[in-house]
């Protein structure tokens, strides 16, 4: 299983901006970026619109959870593929395994699939001697450094044109200057061989469709067509929140979620996947299985509140738009969602113990709402994890006097913004240790001059 | 107890006192954007906004001699079985078409089931071959212009509800379907875009106004 230690955060952030100060200014500068493209293709549709739709269908499906997931299974059995259920990593590992050794592998390509690093896939295929090969270029070079991915859309975005060019250097000896096309070619015809002699290919899934057992995959680069295409055993691990009724469904999903995650009208390639090659198709694999992951969804959905985080399509957006995010990259949440994602999911699937203290790894400046294509409300629920965590002892007494206020003013958005505005009139030197939601942060740091403007309107105006 | 019997336990207490959400209904009951022109002019224009090229041709013996003139710039062709049937119904001589592995050679063509106007896609299947769709680093893809669709959901619903020989009851999609959108790119380099990292880095769509 792949290492989960969110505990660490506070001191591994700390770490991080001291060690790694770069790392603060190349996540800032992508995901400056994937925030423009996001909001400019937000503005070509109606994205209100459509972010109330992708709500309501995803709450529609995860409410009749059990029901569709029957109806997926049965169909896609009928078209051919088989259908397996993994209540644990260990479990999901165990089932690979068999596969694995059932169909004599030894060597597999991979679609970037963050599933598969939440289950700790690669380690586990390690131990079996099986060569395993991640083919999503940002994938691949983190493979490379032996590194662990960022962030759940681009993977490497922690490092530099100048940190690529290093590795490539070393590893395909390509100049120290090379453009990325050059690093990008070094690297397709290292990666091409590969998919080539693959016996297995191994992806995650999107969405998985009910009505027509399909498993959906949105990409850019093409690694997963060849993945899902060329090797003789197609492996799709799919987390069982990822179901949509319909096909129809899937029609919005792709371009919601493309133009939520990079700002595409659609991904550049778009998966569906149905079962194993039939006997009037020229190619494809001649077996597809589907492994249906729990590991703590069950879990988060047995939560009345917090079970709406499930409708998470795994875009970025909050991650992107999030000031705390993106002054460390993802990192030293110590788990393989950070962000405000991470932060609400974390305590349902792992236990709030286990999770601590990420649902107080954000400012509760609420951008990331506003962006979520699905409208999961994470400050309200990030909330909702700090109260619990109160409420069950997980923090210490005098953040927890200070929270309980904090909270009662921020359920009410207007005691909070007037709250809000006298705080920022306040000195916060000496006097401002007085706050009790404040003296305890203060504690460790020196407390800043107040802002004229509260920082949602900063953020709003475009700060850096 | 089985994984499966256990999940779906857990899922049924779950959701035991949940209220239910109803499904809002279809995609399709609101039009993301309205495009001024015609599905082929939006076609055109998202595809080329991604990348991708396009070309017209008033018949599909036009078209296939375009084609041919295309790839004999290339040592070697590899063509999907759909796309031969077009080019072998239509020109003249047949020699060129060589049945080469597509993981060797420079260009492949293919005849796509559709395309889609609203995102820009071409609606690839496994019939026609998805080797030849996906190892060449240049694809060259005839498509109809009657089968360009308005939105992704009529693309979709159009290939669902076409049989093929091997289906089982019910009507069902092929066993795999690629839509592609554009060249292959990538960002995860220093986040500056390259085209063509594992798919095709040009991809040629040619519209055949009337087969």
């Amino acid at each position: 299983m792949s290492s989960v230690n969110p505990q660490r955060y506070p001191k591994a952030s700390a770490q991080a901006l001291k060690d790694k100060p770069e790392v603060r200014n190349t996540v800032t500068n992508s995901t400056d970026l994937a925030n423009k493209k996001r909001m400019a293709a937000y503005q070509q549709v109606e994205s209100d619109t459509w972010k109330d739709w992708g709500r309501d269908v995803k709450s529609h499906a995860l409410t009749h959870l059990d029901q569709y997931l029957e109806q997926a299974e049965t169909q896609l059995l009928a078209n051919g593929a088989k259908v397996h259920w993994a209540e644990t990593a260990q479990d999901a590992q165990k089932l690979l395994e068999n596969i694995v050794l059932d169909h004599d592998i030894s060597s597999v390509v991979k679609a970037k699939s963050m599933l598969s690093e939440e289950l700790g896939i690669n380690e586990h295929l390690e131990k079996l001697e099986v060569l395993v090969r991640e083919t999503d270029l940002g994938e691949y070079i983190i493979q490379i450094l032996g590194d662990r991915p960022s962030h759940i859309v681009g993977p490497a975005m922690h490092l530099s044109l100048e940190d690529c060019q290093r590795l490539f250097h070393e590893k395909f000896g390509t100049p120290i200057d090379g453009s990325p096309e050059i690093l990008a070619a070094a690297a397709r015809e290292a990666l091409r061989e590969e998919f080539l002699a693959a016996d297995m290919g191994i992806s995650g899934g999107n969405f998985l469709v009910a009505e027509t057992g399909t498993v959906a995959l949105i990409e850019n680069e093409g690694n997963i067509r060849l993945s899902t295409s060329l090797p003789r055993v197609h492996v799709a691990l799919v987390g069982i929140e990822k179901i949509v009724p319909r096909l129809e469904d899937v029609s919005g999903f792709v371009q919601l979620t493309s133009r939520a995650a990079t700002g595409q009208p659609i991904g550049n390639f778009f998966s569906l996947i149905q079962g194993p090659k039939r006997d009037d198709d020229i190619d494809g694999p001649e077996e597809v299985h589907v492994i249906l992951v729990d590991n703590g969804r069950t879990r988060l959905l047995a939560d009345d509140k917090a079970w709406e985080s499930l409708r998470c399509v795994r875009c970025g957006a909050c991650m992107n738009i999030c000031p705390v995010y993106r002054q460390t990259g993802g990192h030293p949440y110590g788990w393989t969602y950070p962000g405000p994602i991470g932060a609400i999911i974390a305590p349902g699937m792992l236990g709030l113990e286990e999770a601590m203290p990420l649902p107080y790894a954000s400012t509760l400046c609420g951008a990331c709402v506003d962006e979520c294509p699905v409208r999961i409300p994470i400050t309200e629920l990030l909330l909702y994890w700090r109260e619990k965590a109160v409420e069950e002892g997980l923090t210490s007494a005098i953040e927890s006097a200070g929270l309980k206020a904090y909270t009662k003013a921020a359920e009410q958005p207007g005691i909070f913004r007037a709250a809000g505005t006298m705080l920022r009139h306040i000195p916060l030197g000496a006097g401002g240790r007085a706050l009790p939601i404040l003296s305890g942060w203060v504690k460790e740091r020196s407390a800043p001059k107040s802002s004229p403007k509260s920082f949602m309107q900063q953020w709003k105006d475009g700060i850096k | 107890m089985t994984a499966r019997s256990s999940i779906l336990d857990r899922i049924r207490i779950a959701l035991a006192n949940r209220e239910a959400v109803s499904h809002p209904g279809s995609f399709e009951g609101w039009r993301p954007f309205i495009h001024s022109g015609n599905p082929t002019e939006q076609f055109t224009e998202m595809f080329e906004k991604a990348g991708g090229e396009v070309v017209s041709f008033k018949t599909q013996a036009e078209a296939s001699l375009w084609v041919r003139g295309f790839v004999a710039e290339f040592d070697k062709v590899s063509v999907g079985k759909l796309a031969q049937g077009r080019l072998n119904e239509t020109v003249e001589p047949r020699e060129w078409i060589e049945a080469t592995d597509p993981s060797e050679v420079e260009v492949g063509v293919s005849l796509a089931y559709g395309a889609v106007a609203e995102t820009g896609s071409l609606i690839m299947t496994p019939q026609d071959g998805r080797r030849a769709q996906l190892l060449p680093p240049v694809h060259v893809v005839f498509v109809d212009q009657a089968k360009i669709y308005e939105t992704l959901c009529e693309g979709l619903l159009a290939l669902k509800n076409e049989i093929y020989p091997g289906d089982g009851e019910g009507r069902s999609l092929p066993s795999a379907v690629g839509l592609h959108s554009g060249p292959s790119k990538s960002a995860d380099i220093g986040q500056v875009l390259v085209k063509g990292v594992h798919g095709p880095g040009r991809v040629v769509t040619v519209i055949v106004e009337s087969k």
